[in-house]
């Protein structure tokens, strides 16, 4: 009893410990940079107190509607497309084994281009629209999502099919209660892997070809030499993509908190 | 009611070309309403056995029929225990719902439903246990709760691979009870796999007891021991011990040079179970 009582404060030390160091290091990191920038007379390296202020203004007040909402919305619906159409295509290849030989030669191929070739033509089939940066944020964001949705359902334990061959479990319950939570944890992998690209191809489609959007902004700060809106911009991309990471594991724990229990990784 | 489940000549192999021969040739009849128990040394084809019986496997040749009807799907009125039954069930679903599945996919109205769900639930004491996961029940629970689902799917054949196996005792000698009133209430046919030569001849009205590995019939012991059984008085029957010792010798006196050694002679005396056989 004294061993595991021991053991348990050992452990809850442990993760005071670590919690401590994820809060505290970006905060003394901030505070560095504070610190360090707030003499500077550099044009490239301004004082984050200035940073700060022209991120308030901008994101708070001047662009959250005309810039933050559109790359917001060509995020999620470039992100969403791929997810529903990755997961959907997924199961179909992940089931047929048929299916998946046909496809995997083009799947193959098309994974492989580099988000950036692909520019030209979005730009030429769909302008310079949102079209086109939904377009390529769920081309891009499509593969991972797809490969892992096929390997989780091509691994689901044959014993659990089996029962679910023996209760009759068919068709559209057997999809949703069976198939796709067994695959769940891989398409969860999937799904953050897509949600790191999907980010960083809306950034970089707003950079190329665009009237608006935080990557537009933060490039034109930059052209015209308005570095401290530049900065605002790169610390606004800094924090939207943590904080939707931290976002989707909140979700992914909730969503597969038998997975983890069953692993052991949490009680 | 139930029909006749038949199986004959039934070969199955496994690997490239059939090269491993898991069951060489087995012919048998599980007879309208009747309980049978299948014994046989580990490793001899008993779970690839059922897993053709159920329309799980194709075989290798020969066939499996229920009634007329040559079994080649799962048939809707049968149910299976799995010997891996902590694979069989759904981590991400509740206990409750674990059982409650199968009964959806069988479009049980909605009362009936919880009714047969909690019965069942009960009669193997996990009711407290049914907004638990799988995961969070011990090995013997999660086979209780494989059974739960079986017992409330109300098949009309129900086939149990080692079913007890990982359940202590007490509570096994409860579930050996529960599956023989079950079987009475809803004339279920029952055929059973074990490798406790006690359970089997417990349980059983016949004992099918399997050569080993490729296996073949070696066998049919018929147990007309009275019922209802009892597990004391019935077990204090000369006719008990007699059948006991007659299975225990069939399954124990195979051909020489089998890869399965044979088990340690266990020291006299009635505590050990001399009808267990290691598998
Ligand atoms: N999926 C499989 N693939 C290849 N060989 C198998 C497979 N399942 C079982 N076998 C082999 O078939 C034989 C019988 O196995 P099994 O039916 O599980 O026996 P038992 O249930 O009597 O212990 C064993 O030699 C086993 O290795
Ligand atoms: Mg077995």
């Amino acid at each position: 009893m004294g061993g595991a009582t021991t053991g348990g404060r050992i452990v809850s030390r442990r993760r005071g410990l670590l919690i401590g160091l994820e809060i505290g290091v970006p905060l003394a990191a901030v505070a560095t940079w504070w610190a360090l920038s707030s003499s500077s007379r550099s044009l490239y390296f301004p004082p984050l107190q200035q940073i700060m202020e022209r991120f308030w203004v901008n994101w708070a007040q001047e662009r959250l509607a005309t810039d933050v909402a559109p790359s917001l919305g060509r995020l999620g619906a470039g992100y969403a497309i791929a997810v529903v159409a990755g997961v959907a295509l997924g199961v179909v290849l992940g089931l047929s084994p048929w299916a998946r030989k046909l496809a995997d030669p083009l799947v193959g191929f098309l994974r492989s281009i580099p988000s950036a070739a692909l520019l030209p033509f979005a730009i030429l089939v769909f302008g310079v629209g949102d079209e086109m940066k939904v377009f390529i944020i769920a081309f891009v964001s499509l593969w991972p999502i797809l490969l892992n949705t096929v390997d989780g359902v091509d691994d689901a334990d044959p014993v659990m099919l089996q029962s679910t061959r023996i209760y009759g479990i068919r068709g559209a319950r057997r999809l949703f209660r069976v198939v796709l939570p067994a695959a769940g944890p891989r398409i969860a992998a999937g799904m953050r892997t897509s949600l790191s690209l999907a980010i960083i191809v809306m950034i970089i489609s707003e950079m190329v070809a665009s009237t608006s959007g935080i990557g537009h902004f933060t490039l034109q700060a930059q052209r015209s030499f308005q570095i401290t809106d530049m900065w605002s911009g790169i610390v606004l991309l800094g924090v939207l993509g943590y904080l939707l990471n931290l976002a989707f594991l909140l979700f992914e724990r909730w969503l597969l908190r038998w997975y983890q229990a069953s692993r052991g990784m949490r009680t | 009611m139930s029909m006749t489940l038949s199986v004959s000549h039934l070969r199955r192999s496994y690997g490239r070309d059939g090269a491993d021969v898991a069951i060489a040739d087995v012919d048998f009849t599980v007879r309208r309403g009747e309980f049978l128990c299948v014994v046989g040394p580990s490793g001899c084809g008993k779970t690839t056995l059922l897993k053709c019986l159920s329309g799980l496997l194709p075989p290798s040749s020969g066939e499996v029929r229920l009634g007329e009807k040559v079994i080649e799907e799962p048939p809707d009125e049968l149910a299976m225990v799995f010997q891996d039954y902590s694979r069989s069930l759904y981590p991400w679903l509740t206990v409750e719902q674990n059982v409650v599945l199968p009964l959806k996919a069988r479009r049980v109205p909605r009362a009936e439903r919880t009714d047969r769900t909690r019965e069942a639930l009960a009669a193997v004491g996990l009711l407290q246990a049914r907004t638990k996961r799988p995961y969070q029940l011990s090995g013997g629970m999660q086979q209780r709760v494989a059974i739960a689902r079986a017992l409330a799917y109300r098949p009309e054949i129900l086939l149990m691979d080692e079913p007890f196996a990982s359940i202590d005792a007490q509570t096994r000698a409860e579930l050996e009870d529960l599956t023989l009133r079950t079987r009475d209430l809803f004339g279920i046919t029952v055929l059973f796999v074990t490798h406790d030569i006690d359970e089997a001849v417990y349980l059983s009205d016949r004992v099918v007891i399997l050569s080993p590995s490729p296996a073949t019939v070696a066998e049919i012991v018929d147990v007309d021991l009275p019922r209802p059984r009892d597990q004391i008085s019935t077990k204090e029957l000369p006719e008990f011990a007699a059948l006991r010792g007659h299975v225990f010798r069939a399954v124990r006196n195979r051909p020489a040079g089998t890869d399965d050694p044979e088990p340690p002679e266990p020291a006299q005396g009635a505590a050990a179970r001399p009808g267990n056989v290691r598998t």
